[in-house]
């Protein structure tokens, strides 16, 4: 929900909401609205309920559904639970009455428009009845036969019935005489949509009329009836089509090409453009003008089947000028020349515009690109994008899921599209246009590898001039920061951002272009040996480019001087920087260097600037040194661990630390446990929300054996930042912690667990726990909280049952457990009771 | 986040279990006991809780063998025939069920309540068997083993399910300069082309057709050195592959003094760099090479100068030694190991000299250095005594010699001296500077002769040098 156009329907539906809400709760005083996920900004802002909403109510048997007009929901609700409901606590009118009133009066009127219509069914078929037995009394046996497959038809309007008729016209055309021939003719003629398929078919086989037969397939084609059958006849008889009945059929040959794609099937729909190709090949003129008419429409339904099927038509010629300059015209403006009122329905017009265009660029890239510039130079900021969002689309082509190309034959295309993208990157301040451009040199398809190989002197051109632009903002932006508005200053920080990442993907095609070619490698580090005084930026982003280059030896002892130079040079950011290239480099790549690199980033480790020592040990975290260099690894860790502990406020950076301290210990496969005791007593002190972040990493099940531990554990346990998400996790440690920890905890895990019964997986684990360590009476002591705690209401009376349930398993293992045999057994009494108990429910409920 | 929990009416199997166990022989008990026990191995599978879920396993295999000994109850009451075969079935079931759970702690009250089975005899002990066995408490699984996120990440694909080929493996088995082997820091000459020899040993070649290329990666810019890069083409037969190949190594740089070597590392990949790669490489692949140039003086003595570096490269395999360090040590002997030759080549302290005058000729020396000027110090405390000359707290022992027949082995008895300054002061080496003022019999030896690097007891690494004085004029060796 981006645009303006959702933010004014979630407005309307929430204010509809508001009012169904008020009804509701004048309705009843039980009933409640339960929100189905997060509040949303606008949610949050009008304070109107937006999003998924469903009714519960304590006395209700059965659960609501969560709709987002909330009126489903409540009307839903009411039929299952409000009807027959003895204990509704009424307050106010209006009340859900008055949309229960209106629902059943639409009701009423549907059903009785249904009957009117059923009415008028009959009258017809009773005429046609009629007609067929006045053509019984005139025909042969065999043509009677046939009318009595055509009443069956009528009446069952079943396929069988349909294919037999079909058939009989395929193995014995004969016994379609004049006059049933007339008939089928005259089903057609009148629209009779029951027959209109099962007649042109047979017509298709006997008649010998063929100026009629086309007449009747493009009049179905127009009414959108019969199509497969009538485009199959269009392709017989194009000779006899009528220029004047052209356009009408068009729009529906248009879909019969290029279906639109289900909502929920990933699949491309069957495409069928024969018929479509072949009418415009010898209508062009009709073709052209009813294209550029559906183009041109308001209906975003139109634009899209237009857009859909122009590179069916025109697979290997460009576009008709005047199509292309509708194309261009809508994707420029498609906000004010398209009547939508959601932007998800205007995305899709933009994306099957994209399509269209990407294929006129394929087919034709100069005329198109001409005139897509020309269409840019007035464009709003949006326009300006989406045009830019074409090129992009092209360069990403060759990994589209729906298009993928292996083999690409004619670079032209991409080469002006990447040529544009470039010129636009340096110069551009539009920032959407940054966007597309960021989105096209992100995925740029490995087909195209060697264009940017080709290319490489523009790519490093182009981000040497962005980080020019990008100089500039940042001098702006310092002049301006002292009178713009939070929210400006928050769009300034943005560009900028996007300006940053911008450079780093320019530089980092680069770099992935030119480790497929040695010349353009051998430019790429020709460029960096130049060192033409670039901006400290430049530098960093240069070194963080360099690891997809570093491919093959030659690669890597090509650019090593440099990124060497880097680790050791003055600039703190540009050896920040090494620092992350070294992380993403790979441990194998890293390891294969020389023993100077290695030495140079322990330097890094050891550095006492935060972000150099952070980067490197970040950096850890996805490389390994080689083993040699372990035991010193292990010593600067240790350092930083003592720093970081003494020297507070960093906890997220003090548990990296300590995870890459524990993997180095692990690694070395040191016997002393003092460490990790240490560790525990320092995770003790760390933010619960920082450690939860790592609970999912290896740290805290390293420590499990630990001894003080468990105190740890019911420290999470007990946070109130611990979401359902890191339940896999606390549930892990339970059931490997030491069983002298477990009964250490035990009794604060009651406790804990006695407040807390709602949190199901968790005191889950904790009875199951207990149990595995025979703390059995503990363990049904739970299982009775979490019963007890269960209120006794409708909607809940199944569950408390299956609690119940629950807690007889327990209860019975604990009184085995302390040898009260005879008890164990009437409780087992107590199951059989409940289980008749909650059949009972099940078919009253 | 949890999924699932088992349903609690799943737990009907367990109580009803335990009910038949503990009820037994009640006539009222008619149910399938084998029935019984597939349901609990069905609850088992569906625990997330391991400990859970091997109780119920195990408990559902003992429920199978109390069947048989139940039938085995039955049929002897009712004098049915063969009533035996139940019993041996019994046991021997009990026999495989040990060893699967025997091991098992989690489960070590089931374990003891059924160990009877193995002694039974009797008919009158199946009852108190069956009602312990009854009476064993189980732990309970409430969470239900989380279903696979998605069908397909059950089913191996069919590039899983090929054997993985053997390790690829590069090892480095030879690697000569000029035919030597090369050494820890081998040294070349600068500009000089030297022959470079390497033999490697290949596990396997991989599937694709590609060759196998040894590249040199060095930090050092393209500009100074050229290394020769070996390819091989895939060999003929059959793997291990053993391949070697000469190439041309050219230093065209020379280093300075206080530089560190070369690295240049061989590093094995197979080409293109999308086929498959090797897991291992092996062996020595590392070449440190000192690239000094004697060409060019330092000391001003050839000869001192081969002894600079060897002293500079023994230096350098000190643990722990820092650069800085390392530096300083060098500066100072540049300039006494041009004192050394100069003292012969002059014959600068000629007669008997006191270690006064001595200290006085050496410091003079010293400070005109530019490089070390105010930097030297003169009797600095250390360790309770007082060094003669000191610089960046490396200690300089001056001593002065005057007994005949006088050899280098016999300064190492100021070793202890100088390398007790040097710990003082932190140091990880010492200089000792020996003025031989003895009687000369013959002419004066090469002064190169005279320099040694010697580990004191603590570690500290002391270079003595000899300055010959006292020297006879060439003229009087003649008479």
């Amino acid at each position: 929900m981006d645009g303006d156009r959702d933010f004014q329907r979630a407005l309307e539906d929430g204010r509809k909401n508001q009012e169904v809400k008020t009804l509701l709760q004048n309705w009843c005083g039980h009933a409640r609205i339960e929100k189905f996920g997060g509040v949303g900004l606008i949610e949050a802002q009008t304070g109107f309920p937006i999003g998924h909403h469903s009714v519960a109510c304590d006395h209700a048997p059965m659960a609501g559904s969560a709709t987002w007009l909330l009126e489903d929901a409540a009307l839903d609700f009411y039929d299952r639970n409000c009807k027959a409901c003895k204990v509704r606590l009424p307050l106010r009118l209006p009340n859900l009455l008055k949309l229960v009133d209106r629902r059943d009066r639409d009701a009423a009127k549907a059903a009785a428009e249904l009957e009117r219509e059923k009415e008028q069914q009959r009258q017809a078929f009773e005429i046609r009845q009629k007609t067929r037995q006045a053509l019984r009394s005139e025909s042969s046996p065999s043509e009677i036969a046939l009318l009595d497959d055509l009443q069956q038809l009528d009446v069952t309007r079943s396929e069988i019935h349909a294919a037999k008729i079909i058939e009989t016209a395929r193995l014995a055309p004969e016994a379609f005489g004049t006059k049933i021939i007339e008939y089928l003719y005259s089903l057609v003629e009148a629209d009779e949509r029951w027959a209109k398929e099962v007649s042109l078919a047979c017509l298709q086989i006997v008649s010998t009329d063929h100026a009629r037969l086309a007449a009747c397939a493009m009049s179905c084609l127009a009414n959108y009836s019969a199509v497969p059958v009538a485009a199959n006849i269009l392709l017989d008889q194009i000779d006899e089509v009528v220029a004047t009945s052209v356009e009408a059929s068009i729009k529906c040959l248009c879909l019969f090409a290029a279906p639109p794609r289900d909502t929920f099937r990933y699949s491309e729909p069957e495409r069928h453009p024969a018929a479509l190709q072949l009418l415009a090949t010898r209508f062009p003129a009709q073709a052209e003008k009813t294209l550029d008419k559906l183009l041109i429409s308001n209906a975003a339904e139109e634009v899209q089947i237009a857009a859909r099927v122009l590179p069916l038509v025109y697979p290997v010629r460009i576009y008709p000028i005047s199509i292309l300059r509708s194309l261009a015209t809508k994707i420029t403006r498609v906000d004010s020349l398209v009547d939508s009122d959601r932007d998800s329905e205007i995305r899709d017009v933009v994306h099957e515009l994209e399509a269209c265009l990407v294929h006129a660029m394929l087919v034709d890239h100069k005329q198109t690109d001409e005139m897509l510039i020309q269409y840019f130079q007035g464009a709003s900021t949006a326009g300006e994008a989406r045009i830019v969002g074409v090129y992009s689309s092209l360069l990403r082509l060759p990994n589209s899921r729906s298009k993928e190309i292996t083999q690409i034959t004619n670079y032209a295309p991409y080469k002006t599209a990447l040529h544009r993208i470039l010129v636009l990157a340096s110069n551009t301040k539009n920032i959407e246009v940054i966007h597309e451009i960021l989105e096209a040199l992100r995925h740029v398809p490995e087909q195209l590898t060697s264009l940017g190989a080709n290319e490489i002197d523009f790519l490093l051109g182009t981000a040497a001039l962005i980080d020019q632009s990008l100089t500039a903002f940042t001098e702006s932006r310092r002049a301006a920061e002292n009178t713009e508005t939070f929210y400006a200053h928050l769009e300034r920080e943005n560009h900028r951002d996007s300006l940053l990442n911008l450079r780093a993907a320019t530089l980092k095609f680069a770099s992935h272009a030119a480790s497929s070619d040695p010349q353009a490698a051998a430019k790429f580090t020709a460029f960096l040996s130049s060192n033409d005084r670039w901006s400290e930026g430049f530098h960093c982003a240069l070194v963080q480019a360099l690891p997809p280059l570093m491919t093959t030896g030659a690669l890597t002892n090509a650019v090593l001087p440099f990124l060497y130079r880097a680790m050791i040079g003055e600039s703190v950011f540009v050896r920040m920087a090494a620092a992350r290239a070294i992380g993403e480099m790979g441990t194998c790549r890293v390891r294969e260097l020389p023993s100077l690199v290695h030495d140079a980033f322990l330097l890094l480790l050891a550095d006492p600037i935060i972000g150099l020592h952070q980067s490197a040990t970040r950096a850890l975290e996805r490389v390994s040194l080689p083993p040699e260099y372990d035991k010193r690894v292990y010593r600067l860790l240790e350092g930083l661990f003592v720093a970081y502990y003494q020297d507070r406020g960093q906890d997220e950076f003090l548990v990296t630390c300590i995870e890459r301290l524990l993997h180095q210990h692990e690694k070395q496969d040191l016997k002393d446990s003092k460490l990790k005791r240490i560790v525990v007593a320092v995770l003790m002190k760390v933010d619960d929300g920082t450690l939860l972040n790592h609970s999912g990493s290896w740290l805290l099940r390293e420590l499990v054996d630990v001894e003080g531990f468990y105190d740890l554990v019911m420290r999470l346990i007990r946070s109130s930042k611990r979401s359902e998400y890191k339940d896999d996790e606390m549930i892990f440690l339970l059931r490997h912690l030491p069983k002298e920890s477990m009964l250490e905890i035990q009794a604060e895990l009651v406790a804990w667990c006695k407040d807390h019964t709602t949190d199901r997986s968790i005191v889950a684990a904790v009875i199951e726990t207990l149990t595995t360590l025979g703390s059995w009476n503990m363990a049904a002591k739970i299982a009775g909280y979490v019963h007890t705690a269960t209120p006794e209401t409708t909607q809940m009376r199944v569950r408390k049952m299956h609690l119940k349930m629950a807690f007889l398993a327990a209860e019975f293992e604990s009184l085995l457990a302390n040898g009260h045999t005879d008890e164990a057994l009437t409780c087992m009494t107590d199951w059989r009771n409940l289980i008749k108990e909650l059949n009972l429910e099940r078919t009253n409920g | 986040m949890r999924q699932g929990f088992v349903p609690s009416e799943a737990f009907a199997a367990r109580l009803s279990a335990a009910e038949v166990l503990l009820t037994f022989p009640s006539p009222s008990q008619e149910c399938d006991w084998n029935e019984l026990a597939s349901e609990l191995d069905s609850l088992s599978l569906s625990f997330d809780n391991p400990a859970s879920a091997t109780s119920y396993s195990a408990f559902a295999g003992l429920m199978r063998i109390l069947s048989s000994l139940a039938q085995w109850y039955y049929t002897v009451l009712n004098a049915r025939p063969d009533a035996e075969r139940f019993l041996k079935s019994a046991k021997s079931r009990h026999k495989l069920w040990l060893q699967e759970y025997e091991k098992n702690l989690t489960i070590s009250r089931l374990l003891e309540a059924a160990k009877p089975i193995e002694v039974l005899a009797e008919i009158s002990d199946v009852v108190r068997l069956l009602n312990a066995i009854g009476s064993v408490p189980l732990p309970i699984g409430l969470l239900a083993r989380a279903a696979p996120f998605h069908p397909m990440q059950m089913k191996a694909t069919a590039h899983e399910m090929q054997v993985p080929p053997p390790d690829l493996t590069v090892a480095f088995l030879k690697f000569q300069v000029d035919s030597i082997e090369a050494k820890n820091v081998h040294r070349l000459t600068p500009g000089e082309v030297h022959d470079l020899e390497i033999e490697v040993r290949v596990s396997r070649w991989p599937n694709t057709q590609s060759e196998l290329e040894l590249t040199p990666v060095s930090v050092e810019p393209a500009s100074s050195y050229e290394f020769p890069t070996f390819r091989f083409v895939r060999p003929e037969g059959e793997p291990p592959y053993s391949l070697s190949q000469r190439g041309r190594a050219f230093l065209k740089a020379s280093q300075g003094l206080n530089a560190r070597p070369f690295e240049f590392k061989y590093m094995a990949e197979f080409l293109p760099a999308k086929s498959e790669q090797p897991v291992a490489i092996v062996g020595h692949r590392t070449l440190l090479i000192d690239g000094t140039s004697t060409a060019t003086p330092i000391s001003g003595y050839v000869e001192m100068d081969r002894q600079l570096i060897y002293v500079r490269e023994s230096l350098r395999q000190l643990p722990g030694i820092s650069q800085l360090e390392l530096q300083n040590i060098l500066t100072l002997l540049t300039t006494i190991f041009n004192l050394a030759g100069s003292a012969v080549q002059d014959a600068l302290f000629p007669g008997i000299r006191s270690e006064s005058q001595f200290q006085e000729d050496v410091r003079r020396v010293l400070r005109s250095n530019p490089a070390i000027g105010a930097e030297l110090d003169e009797h600095a405390n250390a360790a309770g005594g007082i060094t003669d000359l000191s610089f960046h707290g490396i200690p300089i022992e001056l001593k002065v010699e005057n007994s005949r027949l006088f050899e280098l082995s016999t300064g190492i008895r100021y070793v202890a001296q100088a390398a007790s300054y040097a710990v003082a002061k932190g140091r990880k080496c010492a200089v000792l500077c020996i003025l031989d003022c003895s009687e000369k019999a013959g002419a004066p030896r090469n002064p190169s002769e005279l320099v040694q690097l010697v580990i004191a007891e603590n570690g500290v690494r002391v270079c003595i040098i000899v300055i010959q004085g006292n020297l006879r004029k060439p003229s009087a060796l003649s008479r």
